[in-house]
């Protein structure tokens, strides 16, 4: 009878671990748009050009192209689909977005099946970037390139226009049960550093910081790069992974595609990152978004998309969109 | 329940244990890379 009991402790002391191993991390390992998979960020099928329920910023164009046109391609990374959308919403003649099969659908390997033919596409910031350098996407809109992605484009030959197109934060995010509300840009770059690795150490309860980090080339984590000055951690410490975590974004990213109640945003440095304080300046980690081309590109109206961008209507449009236009500044 | 059978038992449950656990981890190896960190995020527990 012992033995039978010392084996089904065996049992229960696996499953126990088990047990906590998934309600620690298993259950929170998934995407918000589909299942575990990082490549799915956004639910494009919410910012379809031409459709009565998309949400995009209809706020009208005097610029507008014609079927005869030559239409510029766009793409871009998963917070600014609303914007290019948008810009094909706004001056694209309808019917120029199409889809394989003749219906939008979400539910291939990247998600989503634009035809060959679209002025749309979406393949996020890695592989629609490399579309833009080899040609089969004319405006790519996104976070600024990575040193590696500029290199990339060297190497082949090709040189790129980068337009500033609009303004976006960096925001760093916790649970909104994590008691700490602030931190400084210090202490997120020793968190990033591996120099401070305890809640307490900025004004928490004791328990661990796990800094999580994103993709390599992803657009947050270019902008981390460059937050962090190419000065951080290898690795995170191993046991970090039970500890509260602190993860970073892009604010409409965030709050606006994403809008998850259970993470709150930071102040940085005492300051939140509201958009009325993204246009007074005072939120400390403000970057540009853009629009990237080929300088080599031959088609006229892809500088006309981008002068349209840059237009009092074009900038409309992109606050319409949630984020905060050049002009606000 | 014989020495020997118990042993054997012993050594079955472990295995099948030990290989379901690897398992486990493995999975959340793989997924951990592949989640979204909002999501990640927002399930963790704080008492």
């Amino acid at each position: 009878m012992k033995r039978v009991a010392a084996l089904v402790l065996i049992v229960v002391m696996f499953a126990a671990l088990n047990l906590g191993l998934y309600m620690t991390i298993t259950r929170r390992l998934r995407n918000n748009f589909s299942g575990a998979d990082q490549l799915k960020m956004v639910d494009v099928a919410r910012y379809l050009p031409f459709e009565p329920e998309s949400d995009l910023a209809r706020t009208g164009s005097s610029f507008h192209l014609a079927k005869s046109d030559d239409l510029p391609v766009l793409d871009g990374a998963a917070a600014l689909v609303p914007v290019y959308a948008s810009v094909i919403e706004n001056c694209y003649p309808e019917g120029c977005v199409t889809y394989e099969g003749g219906v939008f659908s979400d539910d291939n390997y990247y998600g989503e099946n634009f035809a060959s033919d679209s002025a749309m596409k979406y393949q996020n910031t890695i592989r629609g970037f490399d579309a833009v350098v080899d040609g089969s996407v004319d405006l790519f809109f996104t976070a600024h390139p990575s040193p590696d992605q500029m290199a990339s484009a060297e190497e082949k030959g090709v040189e790129l226009k980068i337009v500033p197109i609009g303004l976006e934060s960096f925001v760093f995010f916790v649970n909104k049960d994590n008691p700490v509300d602030g931190l400084t840009v210090d202490q997120i770059r020793a968190i990033y550093r591996n120099e401070i690795t305890d809640w307490s150490e900025v004004g928490g309860p004791e328990r661990m910081i796990n800094p999580l980090t994103r993709i390599k080339n992803s657009g947050s984590q270019m902008m981390m790069d460059k937050f962090m000055q190419d000065n951080m951690f290898e690795a995170r410490l191993p046991l970090s992974i039970f500890g509260g975590a602190i993860g970073y974004s892009f604010r409409y990213y965030l709050s606006g595609l994403v809008a998850n109640d259970n993470v709150k945003m930071l102040s940085v440095n005492g300051v939140y990152p509201s958009a009325e304080n993204i246009r007074n300046g005072t939120y400390p980690i403000t970057t540009n978004f853009y629009v990237v081309y080929r300088a080599d590109n031959d088609n006229p109206n892809v500088e006309r998309v981008v002068d349209w961008l840059l237009s009092d209507e074009g900038q409309q449009m992109i606050e319409g969109c949630g984020y905060v236009g050049l002009g606000e500044t | 329940m014989s020495d020997k059978a118990f042993i054997i038992s012993t050594i079955i449950v472990l295995a099948i244990c030990l290989l379901l656990t690897l398992a486990h981890l493995a999975y959340i190896g793989y997924a951990y890379q592949n989640s979204s960190i909002i999501y990640f995020v927002s399930q963790e527990i704080w008492p």
